[in-house]
């Protein structure tokens, strides 16, 4: 199969530097996402990968082979995009075998077994004699697939291929896209915007922002170990919560991070030494919804008082105001509270972080 | 709103549409039939051994078709003066559907310096009337050696609607996202091929438009025949006709009218068949 490896890639459009000095290593069989909002560059490496693009500097390599000036259809790889691409004039079956008709001394029977056999794995095969426009978006995603998965690519691409479906149907062809790669084991690189997909799918997530790599890792590392607070930011719905002009004190050998001479969280004696290539001043406190419990008093914590409650059925999102900010934090339906109540809000100390706001990197 | 005032408001709605697509039609059908007389009374005289009080045929007879099967002196002959329309209008489309499908494909696609420039100079090229222009057509011609030959008029005739048939098939060009031709480079395909796989097939209407177009173009073409061809050899069926109306020795209107008949029936022939894709064209270009 195929491995991928970005080395300082850089693509400039003009002045706009889209792409800046990424590199990342991609294992065979791996799937990655390049997750980010719209305008970071995400999709232009995907195209620069596909050899759409031309690097403005910087090599890819697959296989160790560089790559810079093979044309798409030399690359072995296969590719879904956003709007499917489909070819409007041709049938289902024409699009399906429309790669394969690049192949050489491959018959007419082959062609059809190979489309049909493909049609049958995406279960389309009903559809071989339409016409793209007679289909609905979630069968012209299969057929896009299909089309992708036409020569046995080594690589396949996927351009935000679930953000023209549905919610109900994204969540499903989010799980047969996960199977089908499984399944396949084909070394495969995801763009999207939606944090959920990422974390639903990848192996490994890399996060873009203004055309830089942020961080790449498993969703895990990404979720729980942010390196910056734009991923942390990013990831998560609800989003992380933040709070600034945050300081580090420390009171009879224990240490707190505190505002305006309010104790909000005890730091665990294990991330002090962090501090040692960190200011202990001027920082941003960030907690995740989930990872706080609200109590009605408490001498450490952050005291704030309840703004608006939103039931979402399994649990409710409790929107607290405190330090002219507002904290949304999920809290358990069957918890009573009202409006305006004054509460207190108690942090997980070894699930908090806390981010250098100059260099906006996470201290931890 | 009580449920009376609704109903009326249905009513009106209803019944609206009803009266004004009525009104349109009346006023088209008034408007458009001087022309639709003119054509019905040209057939009907190119049949008929006369007409009494202008309008009224008086017998059927296929003289006035003579010149099918006759020499007419002064004329011809029809048919290999057909022949050459043919060769005239075939080779116009060709000509420029040739040239705009790919200059067309590269104004809409490849971006350079100057684009927007270009484009506007092609439609004020359009725009020059070609009569200013028949004095230096005319030493071009005798330079390239190409005075009295149909090929000179083919090119000059292409050349004078390139630009308009650039533009056309320019937008629907346009209309064709990106993906599909990168689909096309990584379905393992090359730039031409794409091109002509994928590319072309999706135009395909604009290409009929143009295509029908510029056969009339080149049917329809008299300046240029008149003015740079001058053996009857080489005549098309708009100098023959134009002879044929014009000559002192004619006031058999009978003829006049059956090879006025004989020039426009192909151009509604074709215009029968290409209906579908005109309409189209008027729509705005390709349905995904």
């Amino acid at each position: 199969m195929a491995t991928i490896k970005l080395e300082n890639l850089t693509k400039k459009f003009n002045k706009v530097i889209a792409v800046n000095n990424v590199s990342l290593t991609i294992k065979d069989g791996e799937f990655i996402i390049l997750l980010g909002p719209s305008g970071c560059g995400k999709t232009t490496t995907l195209l620069t990968i596909a050899g759409i693009y031309r690097p403005t500097g910087g090599a890819i390599y697959m296989n160790d082979t560089i790559m810079n000036d093979i044309p798409p259809r030399y690359r072995k790889i296969g590719m879904v995009f956003q709007n499917y691409a489909l070819y409007p004039h041709m049938t289902v079956f024409e699009n399906i075998a429309f790669p394969l008709r690049t192949v050489k001394d491959i018959s007419k029977t082959d062609i059809k077994t190979k489309v049909e056999e493909l049609a049958d794995k995406m279960r389309i095969a009903s559809l071989l004699e339409r016409k793209p426009s007679e289909l609905s978006g979630g069968q012209q995603q299969r057929v896009a697939i299909a089309r992708a998965l036409a020569k046995e690519p080594q690589i396949l691409l996927f351009d935000e291929p679930l953000s023209n479906l549905d919610a109900k149907l994204r969540i499903i062809m989010r799980g047969e896209l996960k199977r089908l790669q499984e399944t396949l084991g084909i070394t495969t690189v995801y763009v999207t915007h939606d944090q959920s997909e990422a974390m639903a799918l990848a192996d490994r997530v890399a996060v873009f922002n203004h055309g830089i790599l942020q961080q790449i890792g498993s969703p895990e590392d990404i979720y729980y170990s942010p390196r910056n607070i734009f991923v942390a930011g990013f990831l998560g719905s609800p989003s992380m919560n933040f709070l600034s002009g945050t300081r580090l004190i420390k009171n009879e050998g224990t240490a707190y991070i505190e505002k305006e001479g309010k104790k909000l969280v005890e730091v665990p004696s294990k991330n002090l030494d962090k501090f040692e290539n960190a200011p202990s001043e001027d920082l941003i406190l960030g907690f995740r919804p989930e990872d706080c419990k609200i109590v009605p008093n408490d001498e450490i914590g952050i005291p704030g008082k309840i703004y608006l409650l939103e039931h979402l059925g399994r649990e409710v999102v409790v929107n607290i105001e405190a330090f002219g900010n507002i904290f949304k934090v999920i809290a358990d339906p069957e918890s009573r509270f009202e409006k305006e109540q004054r509460v207190v809000l108690k942090l997980k100390p070894d699930r908090v972080h806390l981010f250098d706001s100059k260099t906006e990197a996470a201290v931890f | 709103m009580t449920k009376g005032e609704y109903y009326k408001i249905g009513f009106l709605q209803r019944n609206s549409s009803k009266i004004f697509n009525v009104t349109v039609y009346a006023l088209l059908i008034v408007l458009s039939s001087p022309i639709v007389l003119a054509y019905a009374w040209l057939f009907l005289r190119s049949f008929s051994t006369g007409m009494a009080h202008g309008f009224i045929p008086t017998g059927l007879t296929f003289s006035n078709w003579r010149f099918m099967w006759e020499q007419i002196s002064g004329l011809p002959n029809v048919w290999h003066v057909t022949f050459n329309t043919f060769i005239l209008g075939g080779s116009v489309a060709g000509v420029v559907l040739l040239v705009s499908s790919m200059s067309g494909f590269a104004l809409s696609r490849f971006a350079f310096k100057g684009q927007g420039k270009l484009l506007l100079l092609l439609l004020m090229l359009h725009a020059f009337p070609t009569v200013s222009l028949m004095v230096a057509i005319f030493y071009i011609l005798r330079m390239t050696h190409l005075l009295n030959s149909l090929l000179g008029v083919i090119l000059l005739r292409a050349s004078m609607d390139i630009p308009w048939a650039t533009w056309i098939i320019k937008g629907f060009y346009d209309g064709i996202p990106r993906e599909i031709e990168w689909a096309g480079a990584i379905d393992g395909y090359s730039r031409i091929s794409i091109w002509r796989k994928v590319l072309l097939p999706m135009v395909k209407p604009g290409l009929i438009v143009i295509a029908v177009f510029e056969f009339l173009s080149g049917w329809s073409e008299f300046i240029f025949i008149t003015t740079f061809i001058f053996s009857n050899k080489w005549w098309t069926l708009s100098q023959y006709t134009y002879t044929a109306l014009g000559g002192y020795r004619f006031a058999d209107y009978g003829l006049l009218t059956a090879i006025s008949v004989w020039y426009i029936l192909p151009v509604t022939i074709l215009f029968i068949f290409a209906n579908k894709y005109m309409t189209q064209m008027s729509l705005g270009g390709i349905k995904g």
